[in-house]
C-alpha cells in the first residue's frame, strides 16, 4: 500500500504550494468559497520573495494613469511577448485588490487624504507605483494576507519542502513533501493544487531573491507535464550590490535614487551616454544591464568589478524623502557600505544581479495549466510580463491573480474527488528523496551549487552566445548525468537539514537551469531581459516578424522538447503602441 | 574590539532525535572584512566546516525576520549585526533565541507564536466598511502607526529578550504586542485593543526595555507599544486588581502601600538632615516611595544622606511633603494621574525654588528627566551615582579605606538602558582601592531587569521560578562575586528577596553602592 511509505498524509480541497503574497491570496480566496485549504511553504509565513519588495503598480485613478495606459505599458515593456488577456485581468483588477488591502488594514503612503503617492520606474509612462506605510509594501501586503488567511484558518505548514506533484492518469492531485522539522515524508491529497513558489533567481551567483527560491516549482510542473514558457526571459535588476559577504547579488532598487543620480565607470564617464542618451540612468532594467555587462567586459569595470552609482548630488529633498518614506534604503547602504554612503556622500560599487523570472508555467485567465488539477500563479506563472516586466507588476499580479487561482480551484475542487495514488510512484519518489540521506559516498551539494551558479551566471547571464550557451547545457547535462544521482548528504540527520535539502534543490535546479540555457539557445534574437551577443541587432525590441511568440517547453520522452508558441494579441499587434516623449515627474501625491 | 584575524565561534548544538542535551561547538572562522555579520560567520561553518549546523536565513538583508540568533547572550537579527560589535576578545558565542523550542541548533519553532496569534485575533476590525477608497486619512494621523507598528517583521528578537514572556502565554511578549498595537493606532480600526491587551497580560510588561534595545527595526516598543496598549487598557478600566490598588494607593495616599504620608519622611529621623530651603540649599535630594518607606531601602537612603551629609554638600529633604515621582504611574500606562503627579510635583519644585535635585532612584530620575520637561518642569536631574562620581572626580569625596571584595555590578533598566548610565556608577567602584569588578555576561545595554520594574515590586504580576530577579542572582552568583552592586531601590529589594529564595544568602550580599562607599569614607 502506498501509505506504507508515507510517515503522514493530510487530506485538503486546496493545496497552496508556497507563502508568499500569491499564495496567500489564493489561499484566502479559496477559503472564501468554502474549501479546505492546506498551504506548505519551504520557509516561513509570510516569507518569498514577497517581503522583500517595495512597490505595486496600479492606475488607481488621478495621476497615476488609466489602466489603458498600464496596460500599454505593460505590453511596450514586454515588448508583446504578454498574454494580453492576463494584462488586460491585471490592469483592470489591480485597484480592487489594492483597495480589498487597504480594507484589510493595510496604509498606502500618502500626503493628501485621499490619495496614495506615486513613483514611476523604468517603462512606466505616469508615477503608478504606490508603496505601503512604514515598511516595504511587499513585506506589509505578505503580513496583511497572512493575518486574514490565519482568521480563516487555512492550515499551514512551515518549513515544509514540496518535492513533487502527485499524479494520476492525467490530472495532478497532490504533492509529496519533506516536514523539514521532522524529516517526514508527507503526502498531501489535493483535489486542486496551486503553485505559488515564486521565482528562481538563487539558480545564479548573483540573485536578489530569497534563498529558499530554488525554481522548485518550475522543475515540479516540468516533471509533471505542464507547459512552460519564455524561460529565457530571467529579468537581471542593473544596480545589484557588490558585498564580501551574504548581501552580495541583493538590491536596493533598479534606478539610482536622485534626480542627479549618476553611474560612472572606472574613467568617471557617464557610460549611460553611448547606450542609451535619451533616458541616461532612467533607462529600463534591461538597457541598464547588458550597458553596464558591457563595461565590464570591457574592460572598464571599477575595482570591485563593478561600476559606480554617484547620488553626492542628491538635495536635501530627496533625501529627506527617503528617510520618511523609504528609510530602508539609507539604512541598508550604511549597513553594507558603510556610513558615508549612508550619508550619500561617497558612490558606491554596483553591477547586475538576477532578480525575477518572466517566464513559468503557462497559465489562462482562470490560472489554469495545462495539466487539469494544477493551478499556478505568481512568480512561477508566465504570461503576464512577456519579456521583461515592469516594476511593480509582481506584486500586483500576486494579488490579482492569486484570487482567481483561488477561487478556480475551489470551484474544481467542489467537482471532483479525491483520487487513489499509485504505490509504485511513491515509493519511488521516496526512494530518490532520500537517496542523499542513505548514501555513503558522493558529491557534496554545496559545492554542486556552487559550480551550478557560476556555469548560470557565466552562459546563461545577462549577456549571452551561442558557444556559452552550449557549454551551459553541456555542463548542465554533465551534472545530470554523473552528479546529481550521486549527491550526498554528510550529515545523516533528517531534522532540519539543509544539506540535505540542497541535494534535493540541485535538481530542481538542473531541470531549471537547462529550460533556461536551452530557451535562450533557442531564441536568436534579443529582447529586453534575453540579450544574445551574437543577435545584438534587434535589442531591446526585438525581431517581431520572427520571434514574436512565446518559446515553449515540455518535458517528453525523458527530454526537454522546445518549440515556438505563437501568441494572441487579442487588442494590440506588435508594433502598434507609439509614446512619444514622456514628461511626467518621478512622483505624484495624487495617485 | 580589537580585531583578531581568527573568530573563536561557539556554538549551541542540539539535535532532540539524537542529544540527550544540548552542547556548545567551537569553530575557528576567519576575520575577513570589517563589516562582516554574524550571518557571514554562521555561512562559512554551514558551508565550509560543519554542513550539519542547522541555521535559517532567507532574504539576507533585514526583511525576513528568520535569521534571528542570540549571540553573547543578546538576541539580534544575524544579517545586521556587526561581529565586530559583538565579539568580546574575538569570541562570540552564538545560541537559539531563547524561550521557543528547538528544532535543531539554531532553528526555533514559531509554531507557537503562530498558534497565539491565531487565538488573540490580530487582524483588522471593521464594523462598517469604508464608504470610499482610499479612504480619507490626514498623513499625520497615520505617522505614529507607519513609525512605530508597521515595520515589524516577526523576528521574534524582542520577545526573546523579555524576562516577562515565556511560552505559556499569560504575557503575549512585545512581539505580539506590536501587531496588536497596530491595529490600536490605525486610525480606522475599531477592534476592542485594549480589551485583547488586558487578557494578553499586558501589565507583566516590567517596562525594562529590553525589547527596544535589541528591535532590529528599532521600534522603540517599550514607550510606543508596551505603554501605550496599557494606556488603552487603564482607560476602560481594564488593569488587574493588584494594579488598581497600586493606582489607587499613589492617587489617593501618595505612595503605593497606601502608607500614611507623614512617616514618609520618618527615615531620616535623627540624621541631621535639613527639610529642602533654597535659600540654603543647592540640592534637593529625591528620595521616593521605595527609599523612603521600604525598611530595606530606607537604609539606602540613610547612606546616600550620611555620604552627602560627610562631604558637607548642601542639601535638603522634602520629607513628608515628598510625594511620589510618578514613573511606575507613566510605565503602567495610566497618563492622566501621571500629568497630575508630575503637575503637582513640579509645581512644588517651583514654589520652593528647586533647581537642582539628586535622585536616589534611577525611576524618578527618568521621569523627572525626561517627562517632566514635557509640562515645563526643567531641573538639573542627577542620579546620585554620577553625583558621587562627580564628587570623586573633583576631589572633594575622599576614599580614606580598602575594600576587598568581588563585586558584580547590576545595571538598572531606569539608569542604563533608558538613559544610557553605564559608567558613572562602576567608576564610583573602580575609584575605591582593592575592590575587584566582574562583569556579569549580560551587561551595559544587555543588562537583565531585576524584575521590579512598571509597579511590580508592589504587583507582582511576575513572580515565581521565571521571576528576573531570581534569573539574575543566579547570573551574579556565577561571577563569583561575594557582593551584588546595585544603584537602584528597586533592585535592592528585589534582588535581596531573590538571594534568600535561592538560598544564597550566604554566599553573596545585595548592596547598594552608596552603601559601599559609605564603609570607605
Ligand atoms: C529584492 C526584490 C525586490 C523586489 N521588488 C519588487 C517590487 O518593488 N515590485 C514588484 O512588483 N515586485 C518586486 N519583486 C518581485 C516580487 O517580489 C516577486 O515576484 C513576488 O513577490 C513573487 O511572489 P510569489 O508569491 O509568487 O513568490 P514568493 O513571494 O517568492 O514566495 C514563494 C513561496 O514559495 C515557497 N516555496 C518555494 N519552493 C518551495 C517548495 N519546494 N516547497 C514549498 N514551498 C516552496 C517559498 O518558501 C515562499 O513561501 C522584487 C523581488 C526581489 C527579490
Ligand atoms: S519593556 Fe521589558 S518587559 Fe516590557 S515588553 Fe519590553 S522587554 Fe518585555
Ligand atoms: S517588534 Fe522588532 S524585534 Fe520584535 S518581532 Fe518585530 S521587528 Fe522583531
Ligand atoms: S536573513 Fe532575512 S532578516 Fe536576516
Amino acid at each position: 500500500m502506498w501509505r506504507d511509505y508515507v510517515d503522514q498524509i493530510i487530506k485538503t480541497d486546496v493545496l497552496v504550494i508556497g507563502g508568499g503574497a500569491a499564495g496567500l491570496r489564493a489561499a484566502i480566496e479559496a477559503r472564501d468559497q468554502g474549501a479546505h485549504v492546506t498551504l506548505i511553504a519551504k520557509g516561513n509565513v509570510p516569507g518569498g520573495s514577497s517581503v522583500m519588495s517595495a512597490f505595486f503598480a496600479a492606475a488607481m485613478s488621478g495621476e497615476s494613469g488609466t489602466p489603458q495606459e498600464h496596460f500599454e505599458d505593460t505590453i511596450l515593456g514586454g515588448a508583446y511577448l504578454n498574454n494580453q488577456k492576463l494584462v488586460r485581468i491585471l490592469v483592470e483588477e489591480a485597484p480592487k485588490r489594492i483597495k480589498e488591502l487597504e480594507e484589510w488594514g493595510m496604509l498606502f503612503a500618502r500626503e493628501l487624504p485621499e490619495y496614495y503617492i506615486a513613483v514611476r520606474e523604468g517603462g512606466h509612462r505616469r508615477p503608478r507605483l504606490i508603496h505601503a506605510a512604514g515598511k516595504g509594501s511587499g513585506n506589509r501586503t505578505s503580513h496583511v494576507l497572512f493575518e486574514q488567511a490565519l482568521d480563516r484558518s487555512v492550515d499551514f505548514h512551515i518549513f515544509t519542502f514540496a518535492t513533487s506533484l502527485l499524479k494520476s492518469d492525467n490530472e495532478v492531485i497532490g504533492a509529496t513533501a519533506i516536514d523539514m522539522k521532522s524529516g517526514e515524508f508527507i503526502v498531501i491529497q489535493a483535489k486542486s493544487t496551486i503553485l505559488a513558489s515564486g521565482g528562481t533567481s538563487k539558480i545564479y551567483t548573483r540573485g536578489a531573491c530569497a534563498r529558499l527560491n530554488t525554481g522548485d516549482g518550475f522543475s515540479m510542473a516540468l516533471r509533471a507535464g505542464a507547459l512552460l514558457t519564455n524561460m529565457e526571459f530571467m529579468q537581471y535588476i542593473p544596480l545589484g550590490i557588490i558585498h564580501p559577504g551574504s548581501a552580495d547579488g541583493y538590491t536596493l532598487g533598479g534606478t539610482p535614487k536622485a534626480k542627479e543620480g549618476y553611474l560612472l565607470n572606472k574613467f568617471g564617464e557617464r557610460f549611460m551616454v553611448r547606450y542609451d542618451p535619451v533616458w541616461m540612468e532612467k533607462s529600463t532594467r534591461a538597457r541598464m544591464t547588458v550597458a553596464i555587462a558591457k563595461e565590464i567586459k570591457e574592460g572598464r569595470a571599477c575595482e570591485r568589478g563593478g561600476v559606480l552609482v554617484d547620488l553626492t548630488r542628491i538635495t536635501e529633498e530627496e533625501k529627506a524623502r527617503h528617510y520618511k518614506y523609504q528609510p530602508y534604503f539609507p539604512f541598508c547602504l550604511k549597513e553594507i557600505y558603510g556610513d558615508k554612503v549612508g550619508q550619500f556622500l561617497e558612490p558606491y560599487e554596483v553591477k547586475p544581479t538576477a532578480l525575477f523570472q518572466n517566464g513559468g508555467v503557462k497559465i489562462n485567465e482562470r490560472c489554469e495549466t495545462n495539466v487539469p488539477g494544477l493551478f499556478a500563479v505568481g512568480e512561477v506563472s508566465s504570461g503576464v510580463h512577456g519579456a521583461n516586466r515592469l516594476g511593480g507588476n509582481a506584486m500586483s499580479e500576486c494579488v490579482v491573480f492569486g484570487k482567481i487561482a483561488g477561487a478556480n480551484a475551489a470551484e474544481r475542487a467542489k467537482k471532483v474527488n479525491f483520487r487513489e495514488i499509485g504505490d509504485k510512484k511513491l515509493k519511488e519518489e521516496r526512494e530518490r528523496v532520500f537517496a542523499p540521506l542513505e548514501r555513503e559516498d558522493g558529491y557534496d551539494p554545496r559545492k554542486v551549487k556552487e559550480r551550478m551558479q557560476e556555469i548560470m551566471w557565466k552562459y546563461v547571464g545577462p549577456l549571452r552566445n551561442e558557444v556559452g550557451l552550449r557549454k551551459a547545457i553541456n555542463e548542465l547535462t554533465e551534472i545530470r548525468m554523473s552528479i546529481e544521482p550521486n549527491l550526498f548528504s554528510q550529515n545523516k540527520s533528517s531534522r532540519m537539514n539543509f544539506e540535505w535539502m540542497e541535494a534535493l534543490e540541485i535538481g530542481s535546479m538542473v531541470d531549471l537551469g537547462l529550460m533556461m540555457a536551452e530557451a535562450a539557445f533557442f531564441r536568436k534574437e534579443s529582447r529586453e531581459a534575453h540579450y544574445r551577443e551574437d543577435f545584438p541587432e534587434y535589442f531591446p525590441h526585438g525581431d517581431n516578424e520572427n520571434w514574436c511568440v512565446e518559446t515553449g517547453i515540455l518535458y517528453e520522452g525523458g527530454r526537454l522538447k522546445i518549440f515556438k508558441v505563437p501568441l494572441e494579441f487579442t487588442e494590440i499587434k506588435p508594433g502598434e503602441i507609439r509614446i512619444e516623449k514622456v514628461d511626467v515627474p518621478y512622483l505624484t501625491v495624487r495617485a | 574590539m580589537t580585531i583578531q584575524k581568527t573568530l573563536k565561534v561557539k556554538v549551541f548544538r542540539f539535535n532532540p532525535t539524537i542529544d540527550d542535551k544540548p552542547y556548545y561547538a567551537t569553530y575557528d572562522v576567519p576575520f575577513t572584512f570589517e563589516k562582516m555579520k554574524v550571518i557571514d560567520v554562521l555561512r562559512y561553518i554551514q558551508e565550509k566546516i560543519d554542513h550539519s549546523l542547522s541555521f535559517t536565513w532567507d532574504c539576507r538583508l533585514w526583511n525576513c525576520g528568520l535569521c534571528g540568533v542570540s549571540v553573547n547572550k543578546r538576541p539580534c537579527l544575524a544579517c545586521i549585526t556587526d561581529v565586530k560589535n559583538v565579539a568580546v576578545n574575538g569570541e562570540i558565542v552564538i545560541e537559539p533565541l531563547s524561550y521557543y523550542p528547538v528544532i535543531k541548533d539554531l532553528v526555533i519553532d514559531r509554531t507557537p507564536e503562530i498558534e497565539e496569534m491565531h487565538k488573540l485575533g490580530i487582524k483588522y476590525i471593521r464594523n462598517n466598511p469604508p464608504e470610499k477608497i482610499p479612504e480619507p486619512m490626514n498623513p499625520e494621523q497615520i505617522s505614529f502607526h507607519r513609525d512605530w507598528h508597521l515595520a515589524c517583521i516577526d523576528c521574534l528578537v524582542c520577545s526573546s529578550a523579555c524576562p516577562a514572556f515565556s511560552l505559556d502565554y499569560e504575557f503575549l511578549g512585545p512581539h505580539l504586542s506590536v501587531k496588536l498595537a497596530k491595529y490600536l493606532t490605525h486610525p480606522k480600526d475599531e477592534g476592542d485593543r485594549a480589551k485583547q491587551a488586558y487578557e494578553g497580560g499586558i501589565f507583566r510588561c516590567l517596562g525594562c526595555g529590553r525589547c527596544d534595545a535589541v528591535c532590529p527595526l528599532q521600534l522603540e516598543i517599550s514607550k510606543n507599544t508596551m505603554e501605550l496598549l496599557k494606556s488603552a487598557s487603564v482607560e476602560e478600566s481594564l488593569a488587574p486588581p493588584a494594579v488598581r490598588d497600586f493606582l489607587e494607593n499613589i492617587y489617593k495616599f501618595g505612595n503605593p502601600w497606601g502608607e500614611s504620608r507623614a512617616k514618609r519622611g520618618k527615615w531620616a529621623e535623627n540624621m541631621g538632615i535639613e527639610g529642602y530651603d533654597s535659600k540654603k540649599h543647592e540640592f534637593l535630594l529625591y528620595v521616593g516611595c521605595v527609599g523612603s518607606y521600604d525598611p530595606r531601602a530606607q537604609q539606602m537612603a540613610k547612606a546616600i544622606a550620611e555620604v552627602l551629609l560627610k562631604v558637607g554638600v548642601s542639601f535638603g529633604i522634602l520629607g513628608s511633603a515628598e510625594n511620589c515621582d510618578g514613573n511606575e504611574v507613566a510605565r503602567l500606562g495610566e497618563k492622566g494621574l501621571f500629568e497630575l503627579i508630575a503637575e503637582k510635583n513640579i509645581q512644588q519644585f517651583k514654589k520652593l525654588g528647586v533647581k537642582k535635585i539628586i535622585t536616589l532612584s534611577p525611576h524618578a530620575y527618568n521621569s523627572m528627566k525626561n517627562e517632566y520637561p514635557k509640562f515645563r518642569g526643567y531641573f538639573e536631574v542627577i542620579h546620585y551615582t554620577q553625583f558621587l562620581h562627580d564628587l570623586i572626580k573633583n576631589g572633594k569625596l575622599k576614599i580614606t579605606k580598602d575594600f576587598e571584595a568581588k563585586v558584580t555590578y547590576h545595571d538598572p533598566c531606569f539608569l542604563g538602558r533608558h538613559n544610557k548610565v553605564y559608567e558613572a556608577p562602576r567608576e564610583v567602584l573602580k575609584s575605591i582601592p582593592s575592590l575587584e569588578i566582574v562583569e556579569m555576561g549580560r551587561n551595559r545595554e544587555n543588562s537583565l531587569c531585576c524584575g521590579g520594574g512598571s509597579g511590580n515590586f508592589y504587583t507582582d504580576l511576575v513572580g515565581g521560578k521565571q521571576s528576573p530577579s531570581r534569573i539574575r542572582v543566579e547570573e551574579a552568583y556565577n561571577t563569583g562575586a561575594k557582593i551584588l552592586a546595585v544603584s537602584c531601590p528597586v533592585c535592592l529589594i528585589m534582588f535581596e528577596d531573590a538571594v534568600k529564595t535561592e538560598g544564597l544568602d550566604k554566599e553573596m550580599v545585595v548592596k547598594d553602592i552608596s552603601e559601599i562607599i559609605r564603609e570607605v569614607v
